[in-house]
C-alpha cells in the first residue's frame, strides 16, 4: 500500500459462514428473489450495511472476534464496496488499531479485514436477535434495541 | 263524509296497510305517530288517489311509480296496486220540524297493475278500475258511476283543503310560489266551496244564447257591414273561448309545475339534510388522495429510517470504544512528532534548493558538500522503509477526525426520524377512519342524485318562467279581443238597429246582456259574501291558535283575505304584515291551516281534515293551541306527526284522540330501530301503540328519537 487515496480494503472480500447468510437475504432490500421489498422487514438497504452494523455492534459490545478459520464461508460482498463510503474505510482502520493498539496492523489490509469479519461474525447473531426482539417489524425493533 | 278505514297494497313502500279512522264526534282525531320516511306523505297520496285517481297524483300520475321501488321482479313482474276506503256519508231530512239524519256507508276500491320491463327500470300501467259499493246491513251494492258521489261529497277544487301536507298547505300564502299560483289557488278553493258551479253553467249557457242570437243576426242580411261585423264578433269570440281554455290549461300546467319544483327541493333539501352524496364522495376521493400522498411520504420515511442505520454517526456512537482508544494512539505519535510525516519532503526540497537546514551548502557544484549530499541521501533511503506506515498513520489521522473529534448525533437522528413516522402513522390512520366514516355515510344515504334533481329544478323554473310570459300574452290578447268585441257589437247594434227584421234580434241580444249582466253580479255578490264569510272565519281561528288578542296589544290584529284572493294580515293601526316576512314560521303555518279549516267549516261539507306534518315548526303554546283549534273546527281530523311534533301535546292528544296508532319503516333497522322487524322488504308497518308507548317493532334508539324531539 503506497497511498491512502485508493481503498486498501478493495483486494479483500466480505465473508460470512454460511448459516449466516440466510441473514442478509432476509433483511437486506438487495434480494434476489423476486418479491417486492418491504422495508420495515428489511430495514438494511445493501449487504455491507448489515456487515458493518455487525461489526459496529461486537464492538459496541465487546464482543471477541470469531476466528473463521475452518469454517465455510460464504462471500457476500467484495471490498471495493467501500470505495463509496470512505468514511467506513477511516473507521475500519481506526477500529482496527483501537483493537490491536498500535499502528502496525494500518500496513497489512487483510489483516484488518480478517478483524472485522470476525468481528462481524460475532456481532450478526446479536444483531439479528435485536431485529427480531420485539412485536413489531424488524426497522422499530431495531431502532428500539441498537442502543441497549 | 268521514273516512271510516283504508287498505293499501303495494303502493310505493305501503306493501299492506291497513288503516281506521276515528268518526266518533267526541272523539274526532285520529293520530298516526310517524317519524321522517315512514310513509306519511305516500298515506296521504294513496288515500287521494283512492278517491279521486291519477289527477291527484303528481304530474297527474304520468310516469309516476306507484310501486315499490324494491319489488322482487323474479317474484313476478305484475304489480297489483290498489286502495280501498270505506267512507259514511250523513244524509239530513228535514221533514217539517223534524231533522232525520241518517248515515250511508260506502266502499270505494281503486286498482292498477304495473307490469315491469324485467331488463330495465321501466313500467306500463294496465287493468285500472273503479269501483264503489254501499255497503250496508242488506249487504253490498255496486254504485255506478262512483265519481259522482265522490264529487258531490268531496269537490275537486277542496282536494288540496281536506288532504293537506303540511308543507304543501303553505302554498297559500308562501314567497317561493308566485302572486298568480297562490291567488289562483285561495280563489279556487273558495269558488269551488261557494258550489256556484251551477251559477257558472248558466253563465255559460248564457253565452252560448249570446252567440246563437248573434248568428241569427246575421240572417237579417242584405248588409255587407252587418254579416262581416257579426262574423268578426264570432271570429273574436271564438278566439276569446280558445285563449280562455289555453289560459286554463297553462295554469293548470303552471300548478302541476310549481309542485313537482316544490317536490324536487324538498327531495334536495332532504337529501342535503342527511348530506350531500356527491359532495361526500368527493371529499372522500379528496381524502383517498390524500391518503395516496400520505403512502408515498410513508415511503420516504421509511427509506430515511433505513439509512440511519448505515449512518456514520451510528458507526461512531457504536465504535467508540476502539475509536477512543485508537485516537488515544494517534494522538500519541503526534506528540511524538511521527506525525505528520514530514521527514523525506523536507530533505527532498533541502537538496533542491541546495542549502541545509543548518546552512552549510548543498549544492552538487560546491565539492565540499559531497559528504553532506550522501549523508541527506542516505537518510532519505533509511526513512523510505519506514514510510507507508507513516504516510497512512498520517492521512488516517487527519481524515478520521470526523470520526473522533465530535460527539454522535445519533440518537437525535433516530428520535427525529422515528417522531416523523409516528406523527405520519397518526395521520395515515385518522384519514383511514375519516376514508370509513365517509364510505359509511355515502352507504347510508338514498341514491338521491342532486346534480339530476338540481337540473330538474331548474327546468321546472325555466317553464314556470315561460308559462307565465304565455299567460301575460294571453291577458293582453284578452284585454284586447274583449275591447274589440265591444266596439263591434255597439257597431252591429247600430247597424240592427236600421234594419226592420232586426229590431227583434237586437232586443233578444239586449235581454241576454241583461241576463248575463244579472248572473254576473249574483256571481260577484256571492263571491264577495262568501269570501268574507272565510275571511272572517279564518282571522278567527288564526287569532285563537296563535294567542293574539288585539285588546292585549298584540302585534297581529286580524287577517284577512283580499278581494284580489292575497291572503294577508294586519298590525296595529291597520298596518299590513306580510306572512311571508313579518310572520314567524309557526304563525304562517298556523294561517293557512286556519284558511282550511275555515274553508271547510263556511263549506258546510262534512268531510275529514287529512293533514300530514301540520305541527312542524311550532313549539310551545302555538303548538299546543293550533292542535286544540284545530280539532275544534274539524268534523273529522286525521293527523300524521312526528315524535317532535307530539312532544308537549301528549295530553290534548289523549283526550281528543278516539284512534292513536304507530307506523315504522323497516328500513329504520339498525340505523333507527332497536330491534329486527324481520323483514327483508322496505315496507311501512303499523302496530297499536299510541303516542307514548313503544313495542317491539317500533322502539326507536335513544340518540334517534330525542333528535327528533329535538
Amino acid at each position: 500500500m503506497s497511498t491512502y487515496n485508493v481503498n486498501p480494503f478493495q483486494k479483500s472480500e466480505l465473508s460470512v459462514p454460511e448459516e449466516y447468510h440466510e441473514f442478509f437475504v432476509q433483511y437486506c432490500q438487495t434480494r434476489t428473489d423476486g418479491l417486492k421489498t418491504n422495508i420495515d422487514k428489511s430495514p438494511f438497504r445493501r449487504m455491507v450495511d448489515l456487515w458493518f452494523l455487525a461489526v459496529c455492534v461486537a464492538v459496541h459490545q465487546g464482543l471477541k472476534p470469531v476466528d473463521l478459520a475452518g469454517k465455510k464461508t460464504k462471500k457476500i460482498i467484495d471490498g471495493t464496496i467501500f470505495s463509496s463510503d470512505p468514511w467506513r474505510i477511516n473507521a475500519l482502520m481506526l477500529m482496527a488499531v483501537g483493537y490491536e493498539g498500535k499502528v502496525d496492523i494500518l500496513t497489512h489490509p487483510n489483516e484488518m479485514m480478517k478483524l472485522a469479519n470476525n468481528l462481524a461474525i460475532a456481532g450478526l447473531p446479536v444483531l439479528v436477535e435485536m431485529l427480531k426482539d420485539g412485536p413489531s417489524d424488524p426497522i422499530w425493533n431495531l431502532s428500539d434495541n441498537i442502543l441497549s | 263524509m268521514k273516512l271510516i278505514s283504508a287498505r293499501i297494497k303495494n303502493f310505493r313502500l305501503l306493501r299492506d296497510l291497513e288503516l281506521d279512522f276515528s268518526s266518533e264526534s267526541e272523539k274526532k282525531l285520529t293520530v298516526f305517530r310517524a317519524p321522517n320516511e315512514t310513509g306519511k306523505t305516500t298515506i296521504v297520496r294513496a288515500l287521494r288517489w283512492g278517491l279521486y285517481g291519477d289527477n291527484a297524483l303528481p304530474n297527474k300520475g304520468v310516469k309516476w311509480r306507484m310501486h315499490p321501488i324494491d319489488w322482487d321482479k323474479s317474484d313476478s313482474v305484475n304489480v297489483h296496486i290498489s286502495v280501498t276506503i270505506e267512507f259514511e256519508i250523513l244524509k239530513i231530512n228535514q221533514i217539517g220540524d223534524q231533522r232525520i239524519e241518517t248515515h250511508q256507508r260506502f266502499r270505494i276500491s281503486r286498482s292498477v297493475m304495473e307490469v315491469l320491463d324485467a331488463d330495465s327500470d321501466t313500467w306500463r300501467k294496465t287493468d285500472a278500475s273503479v269501483k264503489l259499493f254501499e255497503v250496508s246491513e242488506g249487504g253490498v251494492t255496486p254504485i255506478d258511476p262512483p265519481e259522482a258521489i265522490i264529487r258531490e261529497e268531496l269537490p275537486t277544487e277542496l282536494r288540496d283543503v281536506f288532504f293537506t301536507d303540511g308543507d304543501r298547505a303553505m302554498d297559500f300564502i308562501e314567497a317561493d310560489i308566485n302572486v298568480r299560483s297562490k291567488r289562483n289557488r285561495v280563489e279556487k278553493a273558495i269558488r269551488a266551496l261557494l258550489g256556484i258551479g251551477v251559477l257558472q253553467n248558466s253563465i255559460a249557457h248564457v253565452t252560448i244564447s249570446a252567440k246563437e242570437a248573434n248568428r241569427r243576426a246575421r240572417s237579417v242580411g242584405g248588409d255587407v257591414d252587418l254579416t262581416r261585423v257579426i262574423q268578426n264578433i264570432e271570429n273574436n269570440e271564438n278566439d276569446i273561448s280558445v285563449k280562455e281554455a289555453k289560459k286554463t290549461e297553462l295554469t293548470e300546467e303552471l300548478t302541476n309545475i310549481e309542485e313537482m319544483a316544490k317536490d324536487t327541493t324538498k327531495q334536495i333539501d332532504l337529501a342535503l339534510k342527511d348530506g350531500n352524496k356527491q359532495q361526500l364522495i368527493d371529499d372522500k376521493n379528496r381524502l383517498l388522495n390524500q391518503k395516496e400522498k400520505y403512502a408515498k411520504d410513508l415511503s420516504g420515511l421509511q427509506k430515511k429510517h433505513s439509512q440511519i442505520f448505515e449512518d456514520v454517526e451510528l458507526a461512531k456512537y457504536l465504535l467508540a470504544p476502539a475509536l477512543d482508544k485508537s485516537n488515544e494512539i494517534m494522538n500519541k505519535l503526534e506528540m511524538e512528532g511521527q506525525i505528520p510525516h514530514t521527514t523525506i519532503p523536507v530533505l527532498n526540497n533541502r537538496l533542491k534548493l541546495g542549502e541545509c537546514i543548518c546552512g552549510e551548502s548543498l549544492s552538487p557544484d560546491d565539492n565540499t558538500a559531497k559528504d553532506r549530499i550522501d549523508h541527506i541521501n542516505h537518510l532519505i533511503e533509511t526513512n523510505k522503509s519506514a514510510d507507508d506506515l507513516q504516510r497512512v498513520m498520517t492521512a488516517l489521522f487527519y481524515k478520521g477526525q470526523d470520526l473522533t473529534s465530535t460527539k454522535s448525533t445519533w440518537k437525535h437522528l433516530r428520535k427525529n426520524t422515528i417522531a416523523d413516522r409516528e406523527t405520519l402513522a397518526l395521520k395515515i390512520e385518522q384519514i383511514q377512519k375519516d376514508i370509513r366514516a365517509h364510505e359509511a355515510k355515502i352507504d347510508a344515504l338514498p341514491d338521491t342524485d342532486i346534480q339530476k334533481l338540481r337540473e330538474f329544478e331548474r327546468d321546472y323554473q325555466r317553464r314556470i318562467t315561460g308559462i307565465n310570459f304565455d299567460i301575460s300574452e294571453i291577458n293582453s290578447q284578452l284585454r284586447n279581443l274583449r275591447i274589440d268585441v265591444a266596439e263591434l257589437i255597439e257597431k252591429r247594434d247600430r247597424l240592427l238597429k236600421n234594419k226592420e227584421k232586426g229590431l227583434m234580434i237586437r232586443s233578444e241580444l239586449a235581454v241576454i246582456s241583461d241576463v248575463a249582466k244579472i248572473l254576473e253580479n249574483s256571481y260577484h255578490t256571492m263571491t264577495t259574501t262568501e269570501l268574507r264569510k272565510v275571511s272572517d272565519m279564518m282571522s278567527e281561528i288564526f287569532l285563537k291558535m296563535v294567542g293574539a288578542d288585539p285588546k292585549q296589544k298584540s302585534v297581529i290584529h286580524s287577517a284577512m283575505i283580499t278581494e284580489e284572493f292575497d291572503i294577508i294580515v294586519k298590525g296595529p293601526s291597520g298596518r299590513h304584515l306580510d306572512p311571508d316576512h313579518d310572520l314567524n314560521g309557526a304563525s304562517r303555518r298556523a294561517l293557512t291551516l286556519a284558511f282550511i279549516l275555515a274553508l271547510t267549516n263556511v263549506s258546510e261539507v262534512e268531510a275529514p281534515n287529512i293533514i300530514d306534518t301540520p305541527l312542524g315548526m311550532m313549539d310551545g303554546f302555538v303548538k299546543l293551541s293550533v292542535l286544540k283549534t284545530a280539532v275544534e273546527y274539524s268534523q273529522q281530523i286525521i293527523l300524521f306527526l312526528t315524535h317532535s311534533e307530539i312532544a308537549g301535546c301528549e295530553e290534548v292528544i289523549r283526550q281528543k284522540s278516539g284512534i292513536i296508532k304507530t307506523l315504522t319503516n323497516t328500513a329504520h333497522f339498525p340505523t333507527m330501530l332497536v330491534n329486527d322487524p324481520g323483514s327483508h322488504e322496505r315496507k311501512v308497518i303499523l302496530c297499536d301503540c299510541d303516542h307514548e308507548s313503544v313495542c317491539q317493532i317500533c322502539e326507536r334508539r335513544k340518540e334517534q328519537k330525542q333528535e327528533e324531539v329535538a
